[in-house]
């Protein structure tokens, strides 16, 4: 277990810093600066802001610094967002965007995991078929045509939810479903594979063959060794929940992180871009982590 | 199988020759009919809000969208196949390096890194196909490393080195007609996920930029006048997923037939 963390955070740790050096890198290798304006600075003003900021020093001396802000949690003032720095920007969206994510998350393992032992409880069935196919298509199913659909659907001509900001709880009830479906697909396609597979071992058939009902061999004897792969996509899916996040709180209008990355994208406002993009970096490689560690908690034979 | 092989043909061709069958070109403005509905005289699936063909528009988004999926997927091709081949052929040290990078960039978060390189050097689709090539060739690097090592010290490959044949001579030669297969059908698989990030970058406006446009475009502009409009989000949308889901299963059902 040790040895897995460790190798893992050998990993880990060098992206995490790859990450936070390329971020800085582009910051200043992207064309204007962040004093130029419609009116231009006279030289010495311009040399004193540079001094006043540290734009004097050398690449490496500002990149030092720029490393131990970050590891403070600064990221410095938003250029956009006047009188808001990147950080406090950072922990007014960050609760917002991790309940979307959490709730998608819980919404795709829930259903998914119930879809896959469903389809397994009569395998080539034709409960299992359909199973088959909604998941398939729900895998193909990007948030940003499924979260305008519904909003048109259950907002606009129904009108029985709410489609825009977050006045109360049913307000999260369309963005989870258009951020979970992708995910919700993908886990019913691994939990119905794991099954098929865990069907067919030993331990399994032994648990038939003592008369056992087949809900309880599926539910005691065959889901645990499924859910390993279902586990190990913890880390993608948690990559794509943050992305879909994205285009999610755009759409239904959210105050979460993922929409000040997009905002800030489109203003150019660098620091605000670059702090996001290492946060997100920093959340996916610890969920990678958590997966790994998870992993090797269920299958004694990784420990070995 | 067949159905999907059929839609994915019949969307490529519609979108590839229907085009100059139309009364109406993708960017040509309509003065008297904007928001047309659908079956109106000239078009067939009605026009957005500023009186542009619908049915014209999607079939030009498809064509972007395809064309840079495909070109992405080329470019993740080869250098996914040269990475891969290389670490499988020379193993060891090399192999475990270049391996350790691939792992390392696997748990990056590609959409954002691809989104900061657009805000940086400004939006062009040239950057957008070279982005998301560049870090979709992953998972081909993983899979011709795995087919280099099975086949590595296999009878014919060995006589061959044994033979005195240059390392280059095998790799072309033997190794890259042998894994062939598997690298198309993967090949495949990488299309569907490149239309998914072309469409989500253009979706957000970070993509594809006006007056090109692509399914990704077109979905946004359907969902923002879709109160009044709803085909403008319901037709692209539908293109789009359709795609995705043929794209996937044809590539899936190639490579279980590779595998065998």
């Amino acid at each position: 277990m040790i040895a897995i963390l460790f190798r893992r955070l050998t990993t880990a740790l060098p992206t995490l810093f790859a990450v936070i050096l390329l971020s800085f890198l582009l910051m200043r290798a992207a064309p204007g600066s962040p004093f130029d304006s419609e009116r231009p600075l006279d030289a010495a003003t311009r040399a004193a802001m540079d001094k006043a900021y540290g734009l004097d020093q050398p690449m490496i001396v500002q990149l030092g610094r720029y490393l131990g802000h970050v590891l403070q949690g600064d990221f410095g003032p938003s250029l956009v967002y006047k009188d808001f720095t990147v950080s406090g920007l950072i922990a007014q969206g960050l609760p917002v965007s991790l309940t979307l994510g959490g709730l998608a998350l819980i919404f795709a393992a829930v259903l998914g995991i119930a879809g896959g032992v469903i389809g397994a409880l009569r395998p080539g069935g034709w409960l299992d078929r359909w199973i088959g196919v909604k998941s398939a298509v729900a895998v193909a199913l990007p948030s940003f045509v499924t979260g305008p659909l519904l909003v048109l659907v259950f907002g606009l001509w129904l009108s029985w939810l709410p489609v825009s900001g977050l006045d109360s709880a049913a307000s999260w009830i369309l963005p989870v479903i258009a951020l979970g479906t992708p995910a919700a697909g993908a886990v019913a396609k691994l939990t119905r594979a794991g099954l098929a597979e865990a069907m067919a071992q030993d331990h399994v058939r032994t648990a038939r063959a003592r008369g056992l009902s087949p809900l309880t061999v599926l539910l005691r004897h065959a889901l645990p060794p499924a859910l390993i792969p279902v586990v190990s996509y913890l880390g993608p899916a948690a990559a794509g929940l943050l992305t879909g996040a994205v285009v999610i709180e755009t759409v239904f209008g959210l105050p979460g992180l993922g929409r000040y990355f997009v905002q800030g994208a489109l203003n150019r406002d660098y620091p605000l871009v670059l702090g996001v993009v290492i946060l997100y970096a920093a959340l996916i490689l610890f969920f990678n982590l958590i997966a790994d560690l998870l992993y090797g908690w269920l299958d004694p034979r990784v420990r070995g | 199988m067949k159905i999907a092989g059929a839609l994915l043909a019949a969307i490529v061709v519609a979108a590839l020759l229907l085009p100059p069958l139309l009364p109406w070109s993708y960017a040509a403005i309509d003065w008297d009919a904007v928001r047309a509905p659908a079956f109106s005289p000239g078009h067939l699936l009605g026009t957005d809000s500023v009186g542009r063909d619908l049915l014209a528009r999607t079939l030009a988004g498809t064509r972007v969208t395809l064309a840079v999926a495909t070109a992405a997927a080329l470019v993740a091709l080869v250098i996914g196949t040269a990475w891969g081949a290389t670490a499988g052929w020379f193993g060891g040290r090399v192999d475990e390096a270049m391996m350790r990078v691939v792992d390392a960039l696997y748990a990056l978060p590609f959409m954002f890194v691809v989104i900061v390189l657009m805000v940086v050097f400004g939006r062009s689709v040239l950057l957008v196909f070279l982005g998301i090539g560049a870090v979709e060739w992953l998972t081909m690097a993983r899979v011709v490393r795995g087919q280099v090592l099975a086949l590595r010290n296999r009878p014919f490959i060995l006589a061959s080195e044994a033979a005195g044949a240059p390392g280059r001579a095998i790799l072309t030669g033997h190794i890259l007609p042998n894994i062939a297969s598997v690298a198309i059908a993967y090949l495949m698989l990488t299309v569907p996920q490149v239309v998914m990030v072309e469409s989500f970058l253009s979706f957000l406006g970070l993509g594809v930029q006006e007056p090109l446009t692509s399914l990704g475009i077109l979905v946004h502009d359907g969902a923002d006048d879709m109160d009044i409009a709803p085909l403008t989000l319901i037709v692209p949308g539908f293109v789009l997923v359709a795609t995705v889901i043929c794209l996937n299963r044809l590539g899936e059902d190639l490579r279980a037939r590779m595998a065998r």
